[in-house]
């Protein structure tokens, strides 16, 4: 009976994020009007921020890094193309375009310091959380860039069964399938796969583990100009805190989507639908009533959860 | 609370350290030095208050050293400790938190440095003087217009409300309740913390207007323009009509937003203008003249009939 275990064992693995969702479904079909178009539109649309960033921290975490700048890049970001869209003789696209070669920029730097130099992740990214937020507020001298209209094409969108779904919903979307292509039909995906799973045997493989390295942590950095793209779209204004604290968020979508912190293996679909849940979750909080101090509450009780179950059914597999 | 003020002390003592001779005025080439230290910089209300000190030390002749707490109680606590160690002859302190603060302003008072609170008062201590708002009579305030917005029918209204436990937020919160508990017929029927941040309170605002019906809410009432503004934007592309929404500051923003009708009415916080005070405090103090024990700076309402006469804060 050699199939058995395996099954029991795959199945075993899934059962506390397969309880998770279905508590989680059933508490939010008791809320009324939870389960209809407009809501669920909603929830895409509030977690696609969230969601781009999570997408470009998978990329990291899988390539055996980890990304704390995540928010403070959108800060920079956002200011640049801020400052570039509302400044003369520059279309809303040069603007797009600047601001994500800033992101990737701003990655490519982090990613420089802990592939070449050897810096841990960790220390890399909490320095330059702190570097890119203070010059987000040296570019901007402190005030806001309020009315930034440029980037309302990510704004737009077509109505469906009553719902607004604004752009950047499909964006986040598009991305996400995107990606997971990219992880797992292609070359550079299967070698990041290698590259986060043991450096040391891609390195003596012949894998170019620096530039592959570097380019997680770029991929990061755009997706986090991207996100701040979006965030401008939506609320059109750039401040010194513009994405406080969201790549707390963003790892936190990655590891209830089962992507592993230390490299090598999870799925950037799962990154996605960890941010969705996360955000479904926010959302019930809301029109349940609850006061949203619940909601960070519940949020690391989700995460804790999810994080549990992976490590005991890392520990089976072991055993 | 604040103790009663004592130049006499203060300046007799400021004079013995500096050995300015009996003669409080400055005197020599070297300028009075005021220190002041601000909770963030990273909030344009507070980049307001920092140009309004710096202009009007300018204007009287004073140097001045403004550090950014960078929203970090500890962090206040030792820029104080490095103002008055620097030789600062005042120190003006808009304290992040009222409780926390104590310890700056009690630092200051050891070393007899005069410390006046500006913005936002501190639980303990001594303080010459206290230049603010008092946010309470904003909160009052907005209770007000609330009740002129909804009439005698009153109705069910959102209330977004800033940080938790910030002055700010309890103060404003207590000004409004202090209006609306009277009146039943006013229901809050949602009550959300959105940290002043406009992402916060519009995802907050996504939520509610799945939860209600239009037509349901009569009006928003927020702590901040930064909140009310993206909640009239929410509220509007939802379909609700005719919400009354009233927000605190006096942005840009929010008086095109009245302008324009989005928004009803917001209450003007010139924070420039505190800070200027603030120096003028300190001056009149460090050149021996009295100094009331606080100056409550104005917080107008302004709505779309007397918009022309005022100018935003920031």
């Amino acid at each position: 009976m050699m199939p058995r275990p395996d099954v029991w064992q795959k199945w075993g693995r899934r059962l506390p994020r397969l309880v998770l969702v279905v508590v989680a479904a059933i508490l939010m079909a008791r809320t009324p009007n939870f389960f209809r178009p407009v809501t669920l539109g909603t929830i895409l649309t509030l977690g696609s921020i969230v969601g781009v960033l999570a997408i470009g921290q998978a990329f990291v975490l899988i390539g055996g890094g980890f990304d704390l700048s995540q928010g403070a890049t959108m800060a920079l970001a956002a200011a640049s193309a801020a400052l570039l869209a509302t400044s003369q003789g520059i279309s809303p696209w040069l603007a797009t375009l600047l601001a994500l070669g800033v992101g990737g920029l701003l990655g490519a730097i982090n990613g420089a310091f802990v592939a070449i130099v050897g810096t841990n992740p960790f220390v890399t990214t909490l320095s330059t959380l702190l570097v890119y937020r203070g010059a987000a507020f040296l570019l901007l001298g402190g005030l806001p860039i309020n009315g930034v209209r440029a980037f309302e094409f990510l704004e737009i969108g077509p109505t469906i069964a009553g719902t607004h779904l604004p752009a950047r919903g499909f964006v986040f979307l598009g991305i996400a399938v995107v990606s997971w292509v990219v992880l797992t039909r292609t070359v550079f995906g299967r070698h990041l796969y290698a590259v986060g799973g043991n450096m040391q045997a891609a390195r003596l493989s012949g894998l170019p583990t620096i530039r592959l390295k570097i380019a997680t942590f770029a991929l990061s950095g755009m997706a986090a100009a991207l996100a701040a793209l979006m965030q401008l779209s939506w609320v059109r204004v750039a401040k010194a805190d513009t994405g406080y604290g969201l790549e707390l968020d963003s790892i936190a979508a990655c590891v209830v989507g089962g992507i592993s912190l230390v490299g090598g293996s999870g799925s950037v679909i799962g990154a996605a639908l960890g941010c969705l849940l996360l955000q479904a979750l926010g959302t019930y909080i809301t029109m349940s009533g609850f006061p949203d101090e619940y909601r960070s509450l519940a949020t690391g009780g989700v995460i804790l959860t999810f994080a549990a179950a992976d490590a005991l059914a890392r520990r089976g597999a072991r055993s | 609370m604040i103790l009663p003020p004592r130049p006499a002390r203060f300046v007799l003592i400021a004079c013995l350290a500096l050995g300015c001779g009996g003669s409080p005025a400055p005197t020599g080439p070297k300028p009075r030095q005021i220190g002041a230290v601000l909770p963030m910089f990273s909030h344009p209300f507070f980049v307001a208050q920092r140009d309004g000190l710096k202009a009007e030390a300018d204007r009287l002749g004073l140097a001045i050293d403004v550090r950014d707490g960078q929203d970090d109680d500890q962090k206040q606590i030792v820029q104080v400790q490095a103002l008055v160690n620097s030789g600062a002859d005042a120190i003006v302190l808009c304290p992040r938190d009222e409780n926390a603060a104590v310890a700056a302003v009690e630092a200051a008072n050891s070393a007899r440095i005069p410390v006046i609170t500006l913005n936002r008062r501190v639980k303990g201590g001594s303080v010459v003087t206290y230049v603010g708002a008092d946010d309470a009579d904003g909160g009052r305030a907005q209770g007000e217009e609330l009740l002129k917005a909804l009439g005698p029918a009153g109705g069910k209204i959102i209330y977004l409300q800033g940080t938790p436990g910030s002055s700010p937020q309890i103060s404003r919160n207590k000004g409004l309740h202090a209006v609306i508990d009277l009146h039943p017929e006013i229901a809050i029927a949602a009550d959300q913390y959105t940290n002043f941040q406009e992402d916060k309170a519009k995802a907050v605002m996504t939520g509610l207007v799945l939860k209600f019906q239009p037509g349901e809410i009569k009006a928003i009432v927020a702590q901040a323009d930064e909140l009310a503004l993206p909640a009239a934007e929410v509220a509007r592309s939802a379909g609700w009509k005719d919400v009354a929404v009233i927000g605190f500051n006096g942005t840009r923003g929010a008086f095109e937003a009245i302008e324009s009708g989005l928004m009803r009415a917001t209450i003007l916080q010139d924070s420039a203008e505190q800070g200027r005070k603030a120096v003028q405090a300190a001056a009149d103090h460090l050149a021996g003249k009295p100094v009331p024990p606080e100056t409550i700076t104005p917080l107008p309402l302004v709505t779309k009939d007397n918009l022309k006469q005022f100018k935003p804060s920031y």
